[in-house]
């Protein structure tokens, strides 16, 4: 009996036999426990026939894995098909369960292109930028024998990747591969995979014996930590840097923690020793240089207390070497003006621009890419780590934090943004009297339109500026205009790589579909480049009168690290000017209205359309 | 005359746009953004002590600690709103 005839019986008036019904209740109630659906329970409760409730609750069991493509509701199915149907019933039910696993083969079929493509590229070219994408996309592969292929090769790929940078994790990498390649059947897959296994095993090697440096695995921990004591106890500066060798080239892990922490604790007392021997030698023959030089390690010293007690000998040291070189080492001197600055009357500009903003966005824009912002006061050269520490560590732990709530909670982060979040409101308020300022309210739109919302760096910072001059002029007006606010952006276009034959150049923020390939979709950004999770768009809604509303640029943990809504903006510009390659982007096509209605990757949108590709 | 927040003034040693200012030991401090030659914001900034003879930049490493504390919990504040700000699409048509 096909899926057709099923449903037509399941929603038919046929009674059924008493005999049956006591079978049926027992299957019944087990549905019940293990699937755990409420739709089921519901419709469990309100019908009578009860061989239909049950063929109906494994058939929405099964729609609703094919629907949500999830595996856990997938399998929970399966299990009640082979536990509790009888041989005819499974028969009938086995049309259902060929349609699934259809649907699961193709998303493997899909998946396995995306991570061929991004093999040849590396293959071509030799740049591993993707590589972190091919282990989560080859953890998503359901077929075991596919699933095996594709982690073998990562893990080949991946040691291949870092051999230089750290060969015995390569090593792990290589090895670990032999574990999925064991459980190939298909004998040709497995030969490949081994040929590749070897041939990344002899550059391994290679380098190995090419660097007598490197030590065996079961010697270095004993040697790192006899070098160690050797510093330790002697303050000795070459075993230090032995040490500091070896550990670099140990894999990551705890060992490898625990030895960096005694290395560096180790480093702060052989710099401490210095900075006294120095400290000493300028008291003792009141050497400036010698000064100077503990000043230069003191600003460096990470514990704040130890500082400030060398900060005060240092102070006390420069007073009596002033005195000696007869300046008033408490200020206003009579020979040398240079380190006891007179104060300066200000000339204050009247109506300068009020661009203070200026500043804190590049502050922001510093942040996002963990880059210290340096703070130097004059001569002193104090680097203030501390404030732009402190601003990086707990906007970003923040966002951590945020990041990982979501993460539990099953939520992607950050997809949608259609209001403000609570609490936001007041704040653009508090900003908005604070800069008092339309001209800033008017600049920060460029900001909104997601070149910094994640402060990706200090280039972006740049380029929004230049566009913003670009409209607003060298000087930004300080009369205040009526507030008509437009996401009107043209981006410079780069003339070497901007052409208007670039099939990407079509898929623009704010125009109509028109001929690209709207009939697949996902409902996530991170399921759009990855290529999973794949569903078929129902042309009577989604179709070519349909508006490209934004882009969404996806790091390879699956997180958005982008979004962005300037309008009028391609992906070819969006590429050339970023340098982002367009399988990272998702785009959001919507209704007329502005809807959303389902995230498509680039690749999809230009796949055989009018012969397009990417 | 008085520097106060936001203004951009001259001194021999270039061009500087106020940022925060802070009361500590009964003196006024200033905390600057020195521009460069295209008035844009540089990596360099300054905290001068307003006296009546004008602005002293101040190198007292025991004041800077503290002082530079405070300015860098008043700039964090504002940092935070302008990551808030970017979270905002639609907040300019309110």
């Amino acid at each position: 009996m096909s899926e057709e005839e099923l449903r037509k019986y399941v929603n038919s008036n046929i009674t059924l036999e008493d005999s049956k019904k006591e079978e049926y209740q027992k299957s019944l109630q087990y549905l019940q426990e293990d699937a755990d659906v409420q739709s089921m329970k519901n419709a469990v409760n309100s019908d009578n026939n009860e061989e239909k409730v049950r063929l109906r609750a494994f058939l929405n069991l099964a729609d609703t894995a094919r629907l949500t493509l999830n595996n856990d509701d997938y399998n929970k199915y399966h299990k009640y098909v082979k536990r509790n149907l009888t041989n005819e019933d499974r028969e009938k039910a086995s049309e259902v369960i060929k349609n699934v696993e259809n649907v699961f083969a193709a998303q493997d079929e899909a998946l396995s292109r995306k991570i061929d493509a991004i093999l040849t590229e590396i293959d071509k070219d030799k740049k591993f930028d993707s590589i972190d994408l091919i282990d989560s996309l080859s953890n998503t592969i359901l077929d075991k024998q596919v699933k095996a292929k594709y982690r073998s090769l990562y893990l080949i790929y991946k040691a291949d990747f870092i051999k230089e940078k750290n060969i015995y994790a390569a090593y792990d990498f290589l090895n670990a591969a032999t574990d999925y390649i064991k459980v190939i059947e298909n004998y040709e897959v497995s030969s490949e995979l081994r040929i590749k296994q070897a041939a990344v095993r002899r550059m391994l090697d290679k380098i190995k014996s090419a660097r007598p440096d490197l030590p065996k695995d079961d010697q270095t921990i004993d040697k790192i930590n006899k070098l160690l004591d050797k510093a330790e106890k002697d303050l000795d500066k070459k075993a230090l840097e032995e040490a500091r060798k070896l550990i670099e080239n140990l894999p990551n892990g705890h060992e490898k923690e625990e030895l960096t922490k005694r290395l560096n604790a180790i480093s702060d007392k052989l710099i401490e020793k210095e900075i006294t021997d120095l400290l000493d030698k300028a008291e003792k023959d009141l050497d400036k240089s010698a000064l100077d030089k503990a000043k230069d390690l003191i600003s460096k010293l990470p514990n704040e207390d130890k500082k400030r007690a060398f900060e005060k000998k240092a102070d006390e040291i420069d007073k009596l070497i002033k005195e000696k070189d007869g300046k008033d080492p408490n200020g206003g001197s009579d020979s040398d003006d240079k380190d006891d600055p007179k104060p300066e009357q200000p000339i204050i500009e009247e109506n300068a621009p009020k661009k203070t903003w200026k500043t804190y966005v590049s502050l922001a824009a510093g942040i996002g890419v963990g880059a210290a912002v340096f703070f130097t006061c004059g001569t002193v050269g104090v680097s203030v780590m501390a404030i732009a520490g402190g601003i990086t560590k707990r906007l970003l732990a923040k966002r951590r934090r945020k990041l990982e709530l979501q993460r539990l909670k099953g939520e992607l982060p950050i997809e949608e943004v259609e209001e403000p979040l609570p609490g936001i409101k007041g704040k653009i308020q508090k900003l908005k009297n604070y800069f008092k300022s339309e001209e800033f309210c008017r600049d920060a739109n460029w900001f909104l339109n997601g070149a910094i919302y994640t402060g990706l760096g200090l280039n972006i910072a740049s380029s929004i500026y230049n566009l913003a001059s670009a409209k607003f002029g060298a000087g930004v007006d300080t009369t205040p205009t009526p507030d008509t606010v437009t996401t009107d952006v043209q981006p410079k276009l780069d003339p070497t790589t901007a052409t208007n034959s670039d099939p990407m150049s079509g898929i623009k923020i704010g125009e109509n579909v028109g001929d690209y390939n709207v009939s697949v979709g996902h409902d996530t950004a991170s399921w759009a480049t990855s290529g999973s999770h794949t569903e078929n768009l129902i042309s009577e809604y989604v179709n070519s009168g349909s508006i490209f509303k934004r882009f969404a640029v996806m790091n390879p943990d699956g997180t958005v690290g982008q979004m962005i809504n300037t309008n009028g903006l391609s992906i070819a510009d969006f590429c050339n000017q970023s340098g982002i390659d367009p399988s990272q982007i998702a785009v959001d096509v919507a209704s007329k209205n502005g809807t959303s209605q389902a995230w498509v990757s680039v690749s999809e949108l230009v796949k055989g359309v009018g012969g397009k590709s990417l | 005359m008085q520097v106060k927040v936001d203004d951009v003034f001259s001194l021999k040693s270039g061009k500087y746009i106020t940022l925060e200012e802070t009361n500590y030991e009964q003196e006024r401090y200033i905390f600057v953004n020195k521009l460069d030659e295209n008035d844009n914001p540089s990596k360099k900034f300054v905290v001068f002590k307003c006296t009546d003879k004008g602005l002293l930049e101040e190198k007292d490493n025991d004041k800077l600690n503290v002082l530079l504390k405070i300015f860098g919990d008043k700039v964090n504040d504002k940092l935070e709103l302008i990551n808030g700000l970017y979270k905002v699409r639609s907040f300019l048509n309110e």
